[in-house]
């Protein structure tokens, strides 16, 4: 055989060789249509899903402002009424002026009779900040109309307000009442008097709600902690290490909208939100390369032994120039993720801290800018770049927060937190593998509905 | 639909002769671009880049060789290109070397299949595989492949010669009983 034939041979097998793909999701690639669609399918779930839990919040919040809602301190208000044996057969109404914060409920019964005048006391177990106290301050006022020259008035000022299940829970008390001094009618009147049902309504008071959503803005810088590995073990490129050498990450820049949702009373709240993270890489380049110039020009003439001929040789003329100078060239990535967690905190007076750890679930992850490509170039990162993934997956962070209350409802907080990210942010096959955690300080303010 | 037809719909811009050209000829590119990238996953992003390039550059295309040689050089080129990107590539400086003469092979050797012939090929240093590739298999010229690989026509015509003789002498190596038997 041949060896000439023997190539022709090997021309056949190789040009007609073809490899099985899928065309379908080629195609779907070149036009840029949904490169992933199973893990895009994953992360429209994961966003499903962290959305639905904000609206949850929502839902949870909106249904603990509902009349009736029980705080867990109430059920040890009590309410005790005591018969003065003082007022006369003939009262023809009474006014229940009730208190609380700034709220007022009143209730009138034009035809009540035999009303004892009645003290209202709920006294409070609970422990308030200090700035919450004047607001707590309950006020409960029987007036009464007689047939005695003045009315008389019972105030008692409450450290909390009294809810409406306590009030229905105290109506099983006063059924009691019989055995107290006082006749019995008169005691079922006066509970049905204060106490019936449909006649109270109780006010809202979304500070003191079961639920208590929170909407925490916050900005942060932080600091991109970078590990170049490469993807061949024992093997490194010019590039690799250039890059490993002198590639700088600067401060990244971190802006988020959370919501925490917690129940009164609990230290643990369970965090959600949107968050929006750049950093930026610089690499300077100090590069040196020789250049060949190839042009056509006269390269050797020759005369004659007698001088009467000249003969000129055209030919390739080299010239090697040698090119150097330094560049400096960027590139930005920039994320989006959904945070999902949870905190714990602990008030200390006005101040308070907090540590909060959970999973950031990455939507998007663009890169931008010029890449070094060799040891003397770089290329433009563009939307078809191979270099790096469009999506991180899951990462990890955890926090502490120190903060300071401004108000019932405001507070301010400055976190330091750190963000781990197991994924490399290249793609698998790139040989350089690029991993990052972010160490950074936030400042952020909470508003509590 | 004829080549032509496609061709003629890709210049318009039609969505379905792109999927069809892609469809005909993606299987046997991807298998150039694997062997050029020598990896499956690259391969098949140079794939991809490749179409995309045809798409671009089609109108460029008048009509005057062959349509397949032209997508096979974008695909070398894109080929080329991803891989140098990942891991710089020189082309090793080759003497000049027009000693190899055609050498008489047993019949054997035209019933390898193509794994075998690869795992010879791969064999060859790295500019040496490049330049035999692109002149046995894909039929290019030394004008055309120095112009893809950045370097002379002589410097392709010597590494042609090299990797001919290094070829035959890497077959030569090959233990098969039933090469022995034949010769």
């Amino acid at each position: 055989m041949n060896y000439k034939d023997f190539e022709k041979y090997i021309a056949d097998q190789l040009g007609n060789q073809s490899t099985p793909l899928d065309v379908d999701q080629l195609i779907r690639d070149i036009h840029g249509e949904d490169r992933k669609n199973r893990k895009a399918g994953f992360w429209w779930v994961a966003s499903f899903i962290a959305l639905a839990l904000i609206s949850s919040m929502g839902w949870l919040f909106l249904n603990a402002k509902t009349p009736g809602t029980l705080d867990d301190h109430t059920s040890k208000s009590a309410i005790t009424i005591t018969d003065n044996h003082k007022n006369t057969a003939s009262q023809n109404a009474a006014t229940i002026l009730s208190s609380v914060h700034s709220s007022e409920s009143v209730i009138n019964h034009e035809n009540a009779t035999h009303l004892p005048t009645a003290s209202i006391s709920t006294p409070s177990q609970k422990k308030v900040r200090s700035y919450l106290n004047t607001s707590h301050t309950t006020t409960v006022e029987v007036l009464e109309k007689s047939e005695g020259p003045t009315p008389s008035a019972v105030s008692h000022p409450a450290t909390d307000y009294v809810p409406a299940q306590t009030i229905s829970e105290t109506t099983h008390n006063l059924e009691a009442l019989s055995s107290l001094p006082l006749s019995s009618i008169q005691s079922q009147q006066a509970a049905k008097l204060l106490l019936g049902p449909g006649d109270i309504v109780c006010p809202d008071f979304s500070l003191h709600s079961g639920w208590a959503l929170e909407i925490v803005p916050e900005i942060g810088a932080f600091y991109p902690d970078k590990r170049l590995e490469y993807r061949a073990p024992g093997e490194q490129s010019n590039v690799f290490l250039l890059r490993n050498q002198k590639e700088k990450s600067l401060e990244g820049l971190n802006a988020g909208l959370y919501f925490h949702l917690k129940k009164k009373k609990w230290p643990v709240y369970l965090k959600a939100g949107i968050s929006w993270s750049k950093l930026t890489e610089k690499m300077p380049l100090d590069y040196s390369y020789e250049v060949t110039d190839t042009t056509r020009g006269i390269i050797s003439i020759t005369y004659s032994q007698t001088g009467d001929t000249i003969t000129t040789i055209y030919g390739d003329i080299y010239t090697q120039k040698k090119v150097s100078g330094k560049k400096v060239r960027h590139y930005q990535m920039t994320l989006w993720d959904l945070p999902i967690g949870l905190g714990f905190e602990k008030n200390m007076g006005n101040w308070f801290i907090a540590g909060e750890a959970g999973v950031n679930i990455n939507l998007s992850m663009s890169a931008s800018g010029s890449i070094l490509a060799s040891d003397t170039s770089f290329t433009e990162i563009n939307a078809s770049d191979i270099t790096f993934r469009k999506n991180l997956g899951l990462s990890w962070f955890g926090g502490l927060n120190f903060g300071r209350y401004l108000g019932p409802a405001d507070r301010i907080y400055l976190s330091a937190r750190v963000r781990y990210i197991p994924g490399s942010f290249s793609r698998a096959d790139h040989p350089i593998q690029q991993f990052y955690m972010f160490e950074g300080l936030h400042l952020g303010y909470i508003h509590r509905f | 639909m004829s080549l032509e037809d496609i061709i003629k719909g890709c210049k318009e811009g039609n969505r379905k002769c792109q999927d069809a050209l892609v469809q005909k000829f993606a299987p046997g590119l991807l298998s150039l671009c694997i062997r050029y990238t020598s990896d499956h996953e690259l391969g098949r992003d140079a794939l991809q880049e490749c179409f995309i390039n045809v798409f671009k550059y089609i109108h460029t295309y008048r009509g005057d060789g062959s349509f397949e040689g032209w997508l096979k050089r974008i695909a070398v080129t894109a080929s080329l290109a991803l891989k140098t990107k990942f891991r710089k590539f020189r082309f090793d400086e080759v003497q000049e070397d027009n000693t190899w003469h055609y050498a008489e092979l047993p019949d054997i050797y035209g019933s390898m299949n193509i794994e075998e012939i690869i795992q010879v090929m791969q064999q060859l240093p790295e500019s040496l595989f490049l330049v035999f590739n692109l002149h046995v298999v894909e039929g290019f010229h030394h004008n055309e492949i120095a112009d893809m690989l950045g370097i002379t026509e002589s410097t392709s015509r010597a590494a042609l010669s090299k990797a001919r003789n290094r070829m035959i002498s890497l077959l030569k190596k090959i233990e098969v009983p039933a090469i022995v038997e034949a010769s």
